[in-house]
């Protein structure tokens, strides 16, 4: 039988050891996917899947002319026979897509194992001639039935196939794979990683107070989104993540008996057992949601990769930049712990989705911090079993006796229930009044989630001690007991990783998890506002009918008088009455949570100056915006997403830039605009590319970030740029790395904020490794890019080059896009994309609202 | 771009390697042109073309194809000549390696779709002229058709 490895196997005749390692799982789970639909649906759908695969040339490119035979043979299957063949090619691809990635993270594994080795011996390992370094007399322990085929389940023994699934030894592959295991791994492939990236600034001399500066502005955002094609639903995720786990036992298993000379073991038996069993499974559950989803379960999709894998993984990454920093230039300090944080769209970006409302964000806060109470709650009770220190051994600093007082007296009842048996154990006391103040907190949550206004009345203010009102009293309860473990050993050195893990993540994700950002088009503003002024009657004229310079002038009036605008009871059409109260939970959010929560505003499809300013005074009435003080706690990022729109950017940032009461407001209000100010602007990638074509599209963004740079130098006004890139290329996606690089040059200086769309969380954030190297690999490129910047982005004529480019570029795209007038219906006809509009894979309306179809 | 190259074929392909080699943006940009040309696959797209076209916009829609096809192949010569590449994605063993595994299963999960399709429009234009026809049901086809949707989507991974 030739199979699909096999195929292409001929094709690359210069291949690596790593490579092999690949194709070996890739041959076992091919087998064990033949082996189930053979059990599920025998051997003619088997039989038949071949047939259709080696019809199709295994290149499938171009060049091959597809046989007629294919179609006949495809023509007159079945209904049932079809919808068996795609399951049966879509679980091929999903579990190639597993083992794949299973490669990749082992790959970074084994990568990160070799430098280190090489690091702290100060050279590369020596390999071992010879691996096996087998005894004879080294007898394997409880393997007495692992090479017996006969042992074997009668399932498994059954198929004709299982020669594969034992015969390793037999296999060219897997002879070559031990190589693999060692040579592979030379740190070639390190580049986009710390490890790389710090010897790399030594060696170009990069002054290290340059450096320093840059890791203190280190402000790395991703942003969270849900997206249309994320169609596979939780269900079968966990399903992928649990495959993923059999094949690292099945590594492990696998490398335990090459070790010991053996051909096969009853735990690598085991590992086949359990993936034939995980794919049966699999092969009986529906791949497709059979339900709309809403928006609060969209929230709990991509909250899952939190759950599941970031949440742990965080802290991981700050060590390593620590470690990597301190062998190469172990005199500069380490960014702070949350320089890489996340936010998330999910349940706040309302743009076109009318399911998001007010209360659905409150919801979505609720959820995120119930999440991350749960598991600080967890890592509570580790560390009390970690922590039991007694007073007979070791010394505790007075704070941590003084805060015990504290604590009996507002929790009298644990004190009673746990003071005899922590008498000696001060830790694992503060860490129960802890706990109970986390599930205090907890309860408190649960109750909000369902009312916002519960914890407005009052009710709680004699026990407000038992709950923590923020993540900063909870991390100050943490660092109360690092200091405390220093106490009284000489070098104050020891230290406790769990809880250093636990700080890392309470600093990253506060109580709030995930900040989240509003997002709502610049029409909804002008439009409430133009309801506003209509009912109190206070213009000539209609709000909307004003040129730009009318409104900018009074708007800015309006920003300066401390007398509120919008009467209380809202008699305003449910759009307006919605959006004002968008504001208003973004404000409760923010007296709930900390502004951390909620503090980004970004407007889609900003055309001019006055939307900005609109945004700012519907703020200023829900309270975020104070006219005393000129203090802002809402960011308002503008969004600029068409070509012309881009190109209107940096004229419109410098018309806000030049409105003193603006100015002041992105430092810490009047008075301060000399400290420290910052600008956050979103670019679109999604709507330029449709609009202009690719090539135009990249260029204009490239040059909006390079003149906006520009213009916040000189206001002295630090800029992020987020990035509103999409997984397909066409809506900005391709990988991170070189795109990051690819930003003009000063354009990041440390701070960039980038969207992580729906469809693409499951291929960086799985696994936590894959996640760990996506982050270290982000973070990297951001360092380098804003260290050593190309220069090449400033060379005149090849600007002027670019330029030309990307005019007669947008010129052929938008004269076979819009002066084609067939293409539309071609694209209705030939495609599926009616048949997509019907997957039920988003919350959102399929298309958003007509004013976007331009 | 082609016209540029032409109005001075040395000069200004040489320029143009130049800044792949030099200039990140460029370099960027050309890389996910490649990256987006090597999934494309033409013969089964024309096949979607073929299947689908209404009878009597088919002529028009071949024409159409025929110029996306053409301007495929412009591109695909363009980045050889930039990138100095003789496939598409030699610069990228891994990815390319990667995306030719799912090519071949790929095929005829979409020949499968085609089919699926084809009959799914056929039925609902019966329907709307009033002939029932109910050798399947609608809800039976539409899922398939989803399902091959789904299958696709995984196949090419994070193409979105």
């Amino acid at each position: 039988m030739t199979t699909l490895v096999d195929s292409f196997e001929q094709e690359f005749t210069t291949t690596s050891t790593s490579d092999l390692f690949l194709r070996h799982r890739l041959r076992v789970i091919e087998n064990i996917w033949e082996l189930v639909l053979k059990q599920e649906c025998g051997q003619e759908l088997v039989d038949r899947l071949n047939r259709l695969r080696e019809l199709s040339s295994p290149e499938g490119q171009v060049t091959e002319v597809i046989p007629v035979s294919l179609a006949k043979v495809i023509e007159k299957l079945d209904l049932g026979d079809a919808i068996r063949a795609s399951r049966a090619f879509a679980l091929y691809f999903q579990l190639i897509n597993i083992v794949e990635q299973h490669y990749e993270q082992r790959d970074q594994q084994l990568s990160r194992r070799v430098t280190h080795t090489n690091e702290v011996n100060g050279k590369y390992l020596e390999i071992p001639a010879n691996p096996h370094h087998q005894t004879p007399n080294s007898k394997p322990q409880g393997t007495g039935t692992t090479h017996n085929p006969e042992a074997l389940p009668q399932s498994l023994a059954a198929s004709n196939s299982q020669a594969f699934l034992f015969a390793n030894n037999s296999d060219p592959v897997a002879s070559l794979l031990e190589k693999s295991w060692q040579e592979a791994y030379l740190p070639t492939q390190d580049k986009g990683t710390f490890h790389w990236l710090f010897p790399q600034l030594r060696q170009l001399n990069m002054p290290p107070q340059q450096i320093q500066r840059l890791l203190e502005n280190l402000d790395i955002r991703l942003v969270f989104t849900a997206h249309p094609t994320e169609i596979v639903r939780q269900t079968i995720r966990d399903k992928q993540r649990r495959i993923a786990k059999v094949l690292a036992q099945l590594d492990q298993a696998e490398a335990d008996f090459r070790q010991l000379g053996l051909t096969n073991s009853w735990e690598a038996q085991n590992c086949y057992q359990q993936l034939m069993e995980e794919i049966r499974l699999w092969w009986r559950t529906d791949e497709l949601h059979q339900f709309k989803p809403n928006v609060l379960d969209e929230v709990d999709y991509a909250l899952h990769y939190f759950q599941e894998v970031l949440f742990d993984a965080i802290p991981q990454l700050y060590r390593r930049l620590k470690q990597a920093l301190n062998t190469s230039f172990p005199w500069l300090k380490p960014p702070v712990k949350n320089f890489c944080r996340f936010g998330s769209w999910v349940g706040a970006d309302r743009d076109g989705n009318p399911s998001v409302t007010p209360e659905v964000t409150w919801n979505t806060a609720c959820y995120q911090r119930g999440m991350v109470l749960q598991k600080y709650t967890q890592s509570i009770v580790r560390l009390s079993s970690l922590l039991s220190l007694s007073l007979h051994w070791s010394e505790v600093s007075p704070e941590l006796l003084d805060s015990l007082e504290h604590d009996r007296n507002q929790m009298p009842e644990i004190y009673e229930q746990l003071s005899l048996r922590y008498r000696q154990e001060p830790y694992r006391m503060k860490l129960a009044y802890m706990q109970r103040k986390l599930e205090n907190t907890l309860d408190r949550n649960s109750r909000l989630h369902f009312d916002p206004m519960a914890g407005q009345l009052g009710n709680e203010g004699k026990n407000i001690d038992q709950n923590y009102k923020s993540g900063e009293e909870f991390l100050a309860d943490l660092i109360m007991i690092r200091e405390s473990l220093g106490e009284g050993n000489q070098d104050k050195s020891l230290c406790c990783g769990e809880l250093e893990d636990l700080i890392s993540q309470v600093e990253i994700y506060g109580f709030y998890l995930a900040s989240l950002d509003i997002r709502q088009e610049s029409s909804r503003h002008s439009d409430t506002l133009n309801e506003i002024i209509d009912y109190l009657q206070i213009l000539p004229g209609a709000y909307n009918d004003l040129l730009e310079e009318e409104r900018v002038k009074w708007l800015i009036s309006e920003l300066k008088t401390r007398r509120p605008l919008i009467p209380a009871e809202l008699p305003f059409s449910a759009i307006a009455k919605e959006t004002i109260e968008t504001f208003q939970v973004v404000r409760r959010l923010q007296q709930e949570f900390g502004t951390e929560v909620c503090q980004t505003y970004v407007i889609s499809m900003s055309r001019d100056a006055s939307d900005i300013l609109e945004v700012m005074l519907l703020a200023k009435e829900a309270g975020l915006y104070d006219p005393a003080t000129g203090v802002s706690t809402l960011m308002i990022a503008p969004l600029f997403e068409t070509v012309e729109d881009l190109k209107k950017a940096p004229q419109i940032m410098r018309s806000l830039f030049e409105i003193p009461l603006y100015r002041a407001s992105l430092g810490g209000g009047y008075g301060k605009e000399a400290e420290f100010s910052l600008q956050e602007v979103m670019l679109g990638y999604s709507d330029s590319n449709k609009d202009s074509g690719f090539l135009s599209s990249n260029w204009e963004i490239h040059k909006a970030q390079k003149f906006l740079q520009r213009i916040a130098q000189e206001y002295d006004i630090a800029l992020r740029i987020f990035h509103g890139r999409g997984g397909s290329v066409g809506r900005g996606g391709g990988p991170a790395y070189e795109a990051i690089l690819a930003q003009p040059g000063r354009s990041i200086d440390g701070r960039i904020k980038i969207t992580e769309q729906g469809e693409v969380l499951a291929s960086k954030y799985s696994l936590p490794e894959l996640a760990l190297y996506h982050l270290e690999t982000v973070t990297t490129a951001v360092i380098e890019a804003s260290l050593l910047g190309s220069g090449f982005d400033d060379i005149q004529p090849w600007n002027e080059t670019m330029e030309e480019l990307a005019s007669r570029s947008r010129h052929h795209y938008r004269a076979l896009i819009y002066e084609e007038p067939e293409l539309v219906e071609f694209f209705h006809q030939v495609t599926p994309i009616q048949e997509i509009s019907q997957l039920q894979i988003s919350s959102r309306p399929a298309r958003r609202g007509e004013k976007r179809s331009g | 771009m082609q016209e540029f190259i032409s109005e001075d074929p040395e000069e200004n392909l040489k320029l143009l390697r130049y800044f792949y080699l030099k200039w990140p943006f460029f370099k960027m940009a050309i890389s996910k042109v490649e990256m987006t040309l090597a999934k494309v696959d033409l013969e089964i797209a024309h096949h979607y073309v073929r299947e689908l076209s209404e009878p009597e916009k088919l002529e028009k829609f071949e024409q159409l194809y025929e110029l996306i096809a053409g301007k495929f192949y412009m591109t695909c010569d363009i980045i050889y000549a930039i990138t100095g590449h003789k496939k598409l994605l030699d610069g990228d063993l891994a990815l390319q390696r990667s995306v030719q595994l799912r090519n071949g299963t790929i095929v005829p999960l979409g020949f499968i779709q085609v089919s699926l399709l084809k009959r799914l429009r056929q039925q609902r234009d019966q329907a709307a002229a009033g002939v029932i026809q109910s050798r399947y049901s609608k809800g039976e086809l539409l899922r398939g058709a989803l399902l091959t949707i789904n299958g696709i989507a995984a196949g090419m991974r994070n193409t979105g």
